[in-house]
Formats: structure tokens, C-alpha cells, sequence
């Protein structure tokens, strides 16, 4: 506070002292302006009394032809919780199958109903579908799988990459999906030893042929510069990823 | 200058930090009195009156009902409150006009 405000506030206050003191020493004035402000005062607690209720009975929290005796207890359609009835808010209907429920199940329903879940929470219906979108891709790329059960399975994908590196065996495992055309394959040294590894290694060339098949070849360093990503974290736990990480590039460039 | 005696009864008021006190005591003794419930009743009985055909508006019920909820003061409470107020700014204006500042 600055020297020059405070005259200046005690020159505010004495003016205001000396209003009070006039209005004090006026009964009249006295008696009318307490009047008024006690009005005031009660105005401002009905309007927030109307307001309250107002609100209430526009969004439908008490039931209109409840009795003024019984609001303490219960009243119409509210439950222990003061909340409005659940059975009037089912509004959502699945696009899906068509029911209606309420909003706050709506979107586990629709995990279940449309398979979007993860593992546990796929019915019937949506695991067949998402098995017939799998094998018309299948169909085209013989076996390999496709972005959707990537997406779907990354988890699950993981957890057999774990577990085939921890075993380092040569386990094949029987599944259907190492076919691939041989004629398209340009020379690739790959150590044959059977590290599972391997199949995700190939898998990836494959994905990297058809790609370049279909597009430009800065798609191909791009993915490529992909599989030196996945080489490098592979080679941390094996050494014989250097080996092929090289040709692989030499190859497809 | 009548309209203007409210304001400066809860300016002299806000200023000596007595407003907050004055507005607690008024609420307090309204709602001991039952004020408060029969506004309430009050409310509840005009939007009931026109309830099958529509929710009367917010303006509506403030012109039904702030007049009636003034006339329902008791008058043992008004009176008791005008008294108190015209006391506490007698004080205000013997002890010395806002001492913290």
C-alpha cells in the first residue's frame, strides 16, 4: 500500500462513518432502511427455495402427486439413494441386436456383442464373424495373419513371443501358416536352426513383399528400417540376428 | 434515496465485517420458525395447481410466491430482527467505524 492511498482511504472511511452516524441517528431512516434490507435478505432465500424446487420437479426427481407428509420418507420414484427410477432410463438399443438396456451397460454389451473385448469377452456370434473375416484373409495371404487378429491378439502375441524365447528351441508348432512361395523369396540368408523366431521373421518378408509388389520402395526402407527395430530388440536376447538384419536389408533395397 | 437504504445498510454492514454474521442470523431464525417449510409447501402447491397441464416457470412461481412467503414471516421474528440489526449498527457507529482497516 502505497503512502498516497492511505489518506485516501481515511478520507473514504470518514465519509462513510459519517453516513452511518447519519443514518443511525435518524430513527425513521433507520427503522426503513432495515426494513428493506431484511426484505432483501427473505427474497433471496425464497428465490432459492423456487429455484430448488424448480429444478426438481423439472427433472423429474419427485413424483407430482406424492403427499408433502411422506417426502422424508420415500418419495415416488426415488430409491434409498434419491436417484430417478432406473427402468425409464433405457434408452440405448444395440445396433448390433437390436436390444435396449440401460446406459451403463451399454458398453460392455457391446464388448461382448461385437467381440471388440479382448479374449474372455467374445460370444458365439461375434467369434464367428470375426473367424469368417479372418479366413477370407487368410485365403489371400496362405496363412498369415491379419492386422485385425494382430490387433486383436497383440497380448496374446506377445505372450507366445515370451514364451518361444525363453524356450529357444526348434519347436515347430504345427502351425499351418509357414507356407510361402519360394519363387517370389530373393536369396535370404537365414540360419535354419529352427529358432521360432524365425517365423515372424519371415512373416515379415512376406509382408514386405507383397507390399513392395503393390507399392513404392520408400515403403519397403520404411519397413525395413521396422524389422531393424524389431532385429535389434531380438538380438539382445539372441546374437544371431546379425547375420541376417544386413542381408535383409541388402536384399530388399 | 429510500431505494438506496438497503444497499447502504449492507455496505456499513460488509464493510465491518458484520454482514456474513447478519445474513447467518436472519437464515437461522427463519428457519427455526418454520418459514422456511411453508414456502416450501407453498411452492410445491402452485406447481401441483397446474401440474397435469404444465410446470409453471421460474418467473411465474417468484411472482406467486415472493409475496406470500414475505407476508408469511412471523411477526415475533421480524421484529426481533429489525431490533437486532438497528442494534448492531448502533454499535458499529459507537465503537468506531472499521477498526481492521
Amino acid at each position: 500500500m502505497s503512502k498516497r492511498q492511505k489518506p485516501e482511504h481515511k478520507q473514504l472511511f470518514g465519509s462513510l462513518a459519517k453516513d452511518l452516524h447519519e443514518l443511525v441517528s435518524n430513527k425513521q431512516a433507520l427503522r426503513m432502511s432495515v426494513e428493506n434490507f431484511l426484505n432483501s435478505l427473505i427474497d433471496e432465500m425464497t428465490l432459492g427455495i423456487i429455484f430448488d424446487l424448480h429444478r426438481k420437479y423439472k427433472t423429474n426427481a419427485y413424483d407430482l402427486e406424492v403427499d408433502d407428509s411422506c417426502d422424508d420418507d420415500d418419495s415416488g420414484d426415488m430409491d434409498a439413494f434419491s436417484q430417478p427410477n432406473l427402468k425409464k432410463i433405457q434408452d440405448c438399443n444395440c445396433p448390433n441386436c437390436g436390444r435396449a438396456m440401460a446406459t451403463i451397460r451399454f458398453s460392455s454389451h457391446l464388448e461382448t456383442c461385437m467381440g471388440m473385448g479382448g479374449r474372455n469377452s467374445r460370444s458365439r456370434n461375434a467369434s464367428r464373424r470375426a473367424a469368417s473375416n479372418s479366413n477370407d484373409r487368410d485365403s489371400s495371404y496362405s496363412g498369415i495373419p491379419s492386422d485385425d487378429d494382430d490387433d486383436a491378439d497383440w497380448n496374446s502375441g506377445d505372450r507366445r513371443k515370451k514364451k518361444k524365447e525363453k524356450n529357444g528351441g526348434k519347436k515347430n508348432r504345427g502351425t499351418p501358416k509357414k507356407i510361402f512361395e519360394p519363387d517370389l523369396v530373393e536369396p535370404v540368408n537365414i540360419d535354419v536352426e529352427g529358432d521360432d523366431d524365425e517365423l515372424t521373421n519371415l512373416r515379415d518378408i512376406l509382408h514386405l513383399q507383397d507390399h513392395s509388389n503393390s507399392t513404392s520402395p520408400t515403403d519397403s526402407a520404411s519397413s525395413s528400417g521396422s524389422i531393424k527395430k524389431k532385429d535389434k530388440s531380438k538380438s539382445k536376447k539372441s546374437g544371431k540376428r546379425d547375420r541376417t538384419s544386413p542381408s535383409l536389408n541388402i536384399s530388399l533395397e | 434515496m429510500p431505494n438506496d437504504y438497503d444497499s447502504k445498510v449492507s455496505l456499513h454492514l460488509d464493510i465491518n465485517h458484520g454482514l456474513d454474521r447478519v445474513t447467518e442470523l436472519v437464515q437461522t431464525r427463519l428457519i427455526e420458525s418454520g418459514w422456511r417449510d411453508q414456502v416450501k409447501l407453498a411452492c410445491r402447491k402452485a406447481i401441483l395447481e397446474n401440474g397435469d397441464k404444465h410446470i409453471p416457470t421460474v418467473d411465474e412461481l417468484i411472482a406467486q410466491i415472493t409475496p406470500k412467503a414475505r407476508s408469511m414471516v412471523p411477526d415475533a421474528v421480524k421484529r426481533e430482527l429489525l431490533h437486532e440489526l438497528e442494534l448492531i449498527l448502533t454499535n458499529i457507529d459507537k465503537s468506531g467505524y472499521s477498526k481492521s482497516f
